[in-house]
């Protein structure tokens, strides 16, 4: 039995989260659920908060009221143990090069498997000197997914991994993802490119306006309503505008 | 084996369409009966898919008696004849089917058809 | 890790600090190479430095000479006001900005990042002091060296007494250390108001960066006056320092000219120093500990 179904303690839940600058709600009352061993998507447009929940499971945003568990235990040292993150920005210092970049994620990462990392970029034909300054945008990017998958975490939180690339990008990353993530692991990829990305999604959340709309098992959908998630999530969206 | 193509489209359960395709490329012997199939994250890894999804199909070609798994050595394609016949026919029947549909589309009654594929098949 | 931390702030900022350092001493060294003479002998028992051999050079010596006078004080200045706003600027970028995605995902604690900026803060200062110290030591080699140092109040004697001959009193040890001391303190200060500045700024929504820069300097100036009003009132305490304001109580005969009154006010300002570094290292903590919301 693989490891994770073993374990009862939800990977990740969130019970009343909110989250309010200046009187703007952002997140809205947001209970979920996250469990083991699972690919799932948080689909919404822009603005619907998806950046700001990810932010708060990561700790770089403070919830306004709401708890947050990961692994059972509140956010801190352990949760950032479990959890590795690929943000939508370059977080790396781009005055160091790829083998420092290496070099800091296995100092500073006990599941950091740095052999695949360097075999991964060796696929790239990625030179290990070359300066993150130096490197193209694309580039960058790949440096990054790389560094993120190798981390042996238990949750991968990837924030639109998809913005703005070709097709052949886009494809290498969803292969990276796929072949790459540690057994036993989640994968929560947020994003609002649902057609392009939904084949490899075990669940998926509906987020709008702050709010969990929906939270179901992909294939369930799509024989529930013999169409594709993307095509399921615009007629829930529209309903919901026509509800409010 | 690595050269398989896996083709998708998102309307329909993923994993359903992972079962459809292996089934064809069993029947057709471009998995060639008793074969060895790679690790479920392999195979997932050659069709881009998630590997649960994958896992999920596995399982029920187990249940249909396609693949049969070997405790310590992996899961293999059946050797048995009867439910390769089986499949094979399963497929006949749908593209026999298909192709009678379509030809009545044309026009062609059944009596037509037959007459017109005894003389162009012969060829 | 919390040693690798400090690594990592560190090599960062040094990298260009130590190019300014280089230029600083190195201006230095070819001022003294380019001067009027180069032989000191210095008297032991009598503390005395005596000119040694004079000898003419060619007129290109003398506008190198004047060219690498007002360069040591060019390079300088530069050299801390870089240093100074370098560490600011890798405190932000390492908090607040782009980076901050990778900083604050870090398995370590929150405390513990605040605590290798403000280690790597002390570290810093302190390696400001090591080149200020290098370079007072090659300035001292030489005899305008001497002067500059002279003029700076770091050595007392005189060097323009007498055309071939002068003297140079070295300070008592006391003065040195607190001298160090007031230094490693005040521009510790400094930093330290930036960083609080911009913790304050980030926790405004909109203009941050005016906010930080608003509150940080803000707090240095409210922290000056309030300094000002401790030492009178230390003053009224300690006798000593109330010649600062002009009490003729405190200018009892001869004691105005002795080091030992500067070296005791320059201690208590220290002294005071170091309770705002220990202030804004907590308030820091504080703050930071209601939680960050990067954009």
């Amino acid at each position: 039995m693989p490891k994770h179904q073993s374990n009862p303690i939800p990977l990740v839940e969130c019970r009343h989260l909110t989250k309010s600058y200046d009187h703007k709600i952002i997140l809205n009352d947001i209970n979920l659920t996250i469990p083991r061993g699972k690919i799932i998507g948080l689909l919404g447009q822009n603005g619907a908060g998806k950046s700001t929940l990810i932010k708060i499971l990561n700790d770089l945003v403070t919830p306004t009221s709401g708890e947050v568990l990961i692994d059972g235990q509140p956010i801190g040292i352990h949760s950032k143990k479990i959890i590795s993150y690929l943000p939508e920005r370059t977080y790396l210092n781009k005055a160091t090069t790829v083998q420092e970049s290496l070099k800091f994620f296995s100092k500073f990462y006990t599941n950091f498997n740095t052999e695949k990392a360097k075999s991964l970029i060796h696929n790239l034909n990625l030179d290990l000197t070359t300066k993150i300054a130096k490197m193209s945008k694309g580039m960058q990017e790949k440096l990054q997914l790389i560094l993120v998958m190798s981390r042996e975490a238990e949750l991968y939180i990837l924030d639109e991994p998809l913005g703005g690339i070709d097709p052949a990008t886009r494809d290498y990353i969803l292969d990276t993802i796929l072949s790459n993530f540690h057994e036993g692991a989640s994968v929560l990829i947020s994003t609002h490119l649902i057609s392009d990305i939904e084949h490899i999604l075990d669940e998926v959340i509906f987020i709008q306006n702050g709010r969990i709309i929906l939270t179901e098992e992909s294939d369930y959908l799509r024989n529930k309503y013999h169409s594709s998630i993307d095509e399921v999530f615009r007629q829930t969206f529209k309903a919901d505008i026509n509800n409010n | 084996m690595k050269s398989l193509v896996f083709n998708f489209d998102n309307k329909s359960p993923i994993y359903l369409q992972i079962i459809d395709q292996i089934e064809l490329y069993i029947v057709s012997g471009k998995i060639p009966p008793g074969e060895k199939l790679p690790s479920v994250r392999d195979l997932a890894t050659i069709a881009r898919v998630n590997p649960n999804t994958m896992q999920r199909a596995l399982t029920e070609l187990e249940q249909l008696k396609l693949i049969t798994t070997e405790r310590t050595n992996g899961k293999f394609v059946t050797t048995n004849e009867n439910y390769l016949y089986k499949f094979r026919e399963k497929f006949a029947l749908i593209k026999t089917r298909e192709y009678l549909t379509a030809m009545s589309e044309l026009g062609f009654d059944h009596k037509s058809t037959i007459k017109y594929l005894k003389a162009k098949g012969a060829k | 890790m919390f040693i690798n931390l400090i690594k990592y702030n560190l090599k960062y900022i040094l990298k260009t600090t130590s190019i300014f350092a280089s230029l600083f001493l190195i201006s230095i060294i070819l001022f003294n190479v380019t001067g009027y003479d180069t032989t000191l002998i210095f008297d032991e028992a009598n503390n005395y430095a005596v000119i040694g051999e004079t000898f003419s050079k060619p007129a290109i010596f003398h506008f190198l000479h004047a060219l690498f006078y007002n360069l040591i004080y060019i390079t300088f200045i530069c050299f801390v006001l870089i240093t100074i706003l370098k560490t600011w600027r890798r405190f932000q970028n390492t908090f607040y900005s782009d980076e901050a995605y990778l900083t604050h995902t870090l398995p370590v604690s929150r405390n513990t990042l605040w605590n290798t900026q403000i280690c790597s803060a002390l570290l810093i200062v302190l390696s400001v002091l090591i080149v200020a110290i290098v370079g007072s030591l090659l300035l001292a080699l030489s005899r305008d060296g001497m002067q500059i140092l002279e003029s700076l109040g770091l050595v007392g004697g005189c060097t323009h007494c007498v055309n071939n001959y002068y003297y140079v009193e070295l300070r008592d040890c006391g003065f040195y250390l607190t001298f160090a001391f007031i230094i490693f303190t005040e521009l510790a200060f400094i930093l330290f108001c930036g960083f609080t500045g911009i913790i304050i700024g980030h926790r405004f929504n909109n203009h941050s960066s005016i906010w930080a820069r608003v509150s940080g300097f803000g707090i240095y100036v409210v922290a000056s006056i309030i300094l000002l009003k401790i030492i009178y009132l230390l003053s009224l305490f300690i006798p000593s320092l109330r010649y600062i304001f002009g009490d003729p109580a405190g200018h009892q005969a001869g004691l105005y000219d002795d080091p030992n009154f500067i070296i005791t006010t320059l201690f208590y300002i220290g002294i005071v120093y170091v309770c705002y570094n220990l202030v804004l290292y907590v308030t820091g903590r504080k703050l930071l500990k209601r939680g960050i919301n990067l954009e």
